[in-house]
């Protein structure tokens, strides 16, 4: 049992006996009677997305789900290619099922996946990840104050804000829940 | 990274910034045409008419508890019996927030207007005209804008529903089917909304029940790409409004919602003194209750409506939230130029 006040993003749920990933939360309406949590909820089985709103405080069932590490392989139109390093066994899931989808996917990276009876029900990534940058305009001539930034693109094509030191070729970490530059890698 | 670096880099997203400051020079010039007195607010009170579920910051001067106004309701109706007559006010207004989120701060700018003679059909008039005057002082001259992907249509009229037709239409209810706390619980259980079956009525008020349900069958199907006003309130989550003389159930509030938020929130007002200290005692005994902060007792706002204020209706509007989607902002954070 969880208090809704509690429930977080990932979290596998069963909500009027059928289970499901939280996929968005978020506070909603503070001030109209305590505070409400407005969410949207993934269905295991049939991937239909529903958005409800809990009252804080409300009780939700969580699910106990098998968690391990995975390894990313490639990306196939809709799917992403996993395999557990240890096993070996490999799977797919879908891409839009993933957090920031494909932006943060690389193959030296460790993922964590989620099973639930036989099936993948989620996959989390990674909450800082290095990548390379594969596109930078040179810094704007003149602007040397140390807080500007420019925007480049990494390996795996997700666009991001950065300080203007940094150049192509150079390897960076980013936040992937903020989708935010953290330092030089 | 906070928001001036972003814009000091980015200087082609000034242009979001500014909405705010726009819709406001807009609103100015709205009211200025149309006769209306401009109040300046105190952002401190001495007391407040304290609504149970509005949450307050309270501040201290010289050993005395004073308020920062979580609305200028009550200098707007105290300059009412002054006689201030049709006005207007733009300022920062306060609520006690448990968490920062992309459409709430605790700090934010409040528009507020009094139309002298008018109910809340006359200011849910108002209200399409000026934000549509704000579309044109933006540069859009068919007021149509695209927020997050998706298009919303202020041109015409805009939708307007009471709630009984919204729970008629989305949840085949009326609003005398969701009067008692004991029907509405078992609604809202029934229909999924409510997991813990056992929750008693002071875990779970009759206002927590209706949010859930209007949240879930109402406001989740409400059209995304008009902005729509809801009307005639259950009574018990309007206590300053004047009651519906047609259904006793119901009070003559109005909300407006577009993309899905809540933008701006308007009554016919309360002008019976003693009705209005009764409701304003109840809402203090709920917070009593529920083991929340009171403010001081407002006698002075009771004094002044006894005294007799002008048939009026009044509305406040977050222009925060509404320059958000004139921006095409996904949150508040990306048109201020501030972080908290």
């Amino acid at each position: 049992m969880a208090i809704t006040s509690n429930i977080f993003l990932g979290q596998t749920v069963k909500y009027n006996n059928e289970l499901y990933t939280i996929i968005e939360c978020q506070f909603a309406a503070m001030g109209k009677g305590s505070s409400f949590k407005r969410t949207r909820l993934r269905n295991i089985v049939t991937g239909k997305v529903i958005p409800i709103t809990f009252k804080d405080g409300d009780t939700v069932d969580e699910v106990e789900v098998d968690k391990f590490n995975v390894q990313y392989l490639y990306t196939d139109q809709n799917k992403a290619y996993f395999m557990n390093p240890i096993s070996f066994e490999q799977f797919d899931f879908p891409v839009d099922g993933i957090p920031s989808e494909a932006d943060f996917l690389h193959v030296d990276a460790i993922y964590m996946a989620s099973r639930f009876e036989e099936n993948i029900i989620s996959i989390v990534l990674p909450m800082k990840i290095t990548l390379e940058v594969i596109e930078a305009p040179d810094g704007v001539k003149g602007d040397t104050a140390g807080n500007a930034t420019k925007e480049v693109i990494v390996e795996t094509g997700a666009k991001m804000q950065v300080p203007l030191f940094v150049k192509r070729g150079d390897k960076i970490i980013i936040n992937t829940e903020s989708r935010s530059y953290v330092s030089k890698g | 990274m906070y928001s001036w670096q972003t814009l000091a880099s980015n200087p082609q997203l000034w242009p979001k910034y500014l909405v705010k400051q726009e819709i406001i020079r807009a609103t100015r010039s709205f009211f200025e045409a149309r006769g209306y007195r401009e109040l300046e607010s105190p952002i401190l009170s001495p007391a407040l008419p304290s609504e149970r579920y509005l949450n307050f910051l309270a501040t201290e001067v010289g050993g005395r508890e004073l308020y920062l106004i979580p609305s200028t309701e009550r200098y707007n109706k105290i300059g009412l019996a002054a006689g201030i007559g049709n006005h207007f006010v733009v300022t920062k207004v306060f609520r006690g927030l448990e968490q920062i989120s992309p459409n709430h701060r605790p700090e934010f700018t409040m528009l507020e207007w009094y139309h002298l003679d008018g109910t809340y059909f006359d200011i849910m008039n108002d209200t399409q005209t000026l934000v549509c005057s704000m579309l044109e002082r933006l540069g859009n001259t068919n007021y149509k804008i695209t927020y997050q992907g998706s298009e919303i249509d202020f041109s015409g009229n805009w939708h307007r529903q009471s709630v009984d037709e919204l729970l008629q239409q989305h949840a085949n209810l009326s609003v005398s089917d969701i009067a008692d706390w004991n029907d509405l619980k078992q609604i809202v259980i029934d229909l999924g909304f409510l997991q813990n079956k056992d929750a008693t009525e002071s875990q779970m008020s009759w206002q927590d029940l209706f949010e859930l349900l209007f949240f879930n069958k109402v406001e989740a199907n409400l059209d995304p790409h008009k902005p729509t006003f809801i009307y005639g309130y259950p009574r018990i989550l309007a206590p300053l409004a004047a009651p519906d003389p047609e259904n006793p159930l119901v009070s003559q509030k109005v909300e407006l919602y577009i993309a899905g938020k809540e933008i701006a929130n308007g009554y016919t007002e309360l002008r019976d003194g003693d009705l209005l200290e009764k409701n304003l005692r109840a809402e203090y005994a709920a917070r009593e209750l529920m083991g929340l902060p009171v403010a001081k007792f407002d006698d002075e706002l009771i004094a002044a409506i006894h005294s007799g204020i002008p048939a009026v209706a009044g509305i406040g509007m977050g222009l925060d939230r509404l320059a958000m989607i004139l921006a095409d902002a996904k949150s508040l954070d990306e048109i201020s130029l501030f972080s908290l």
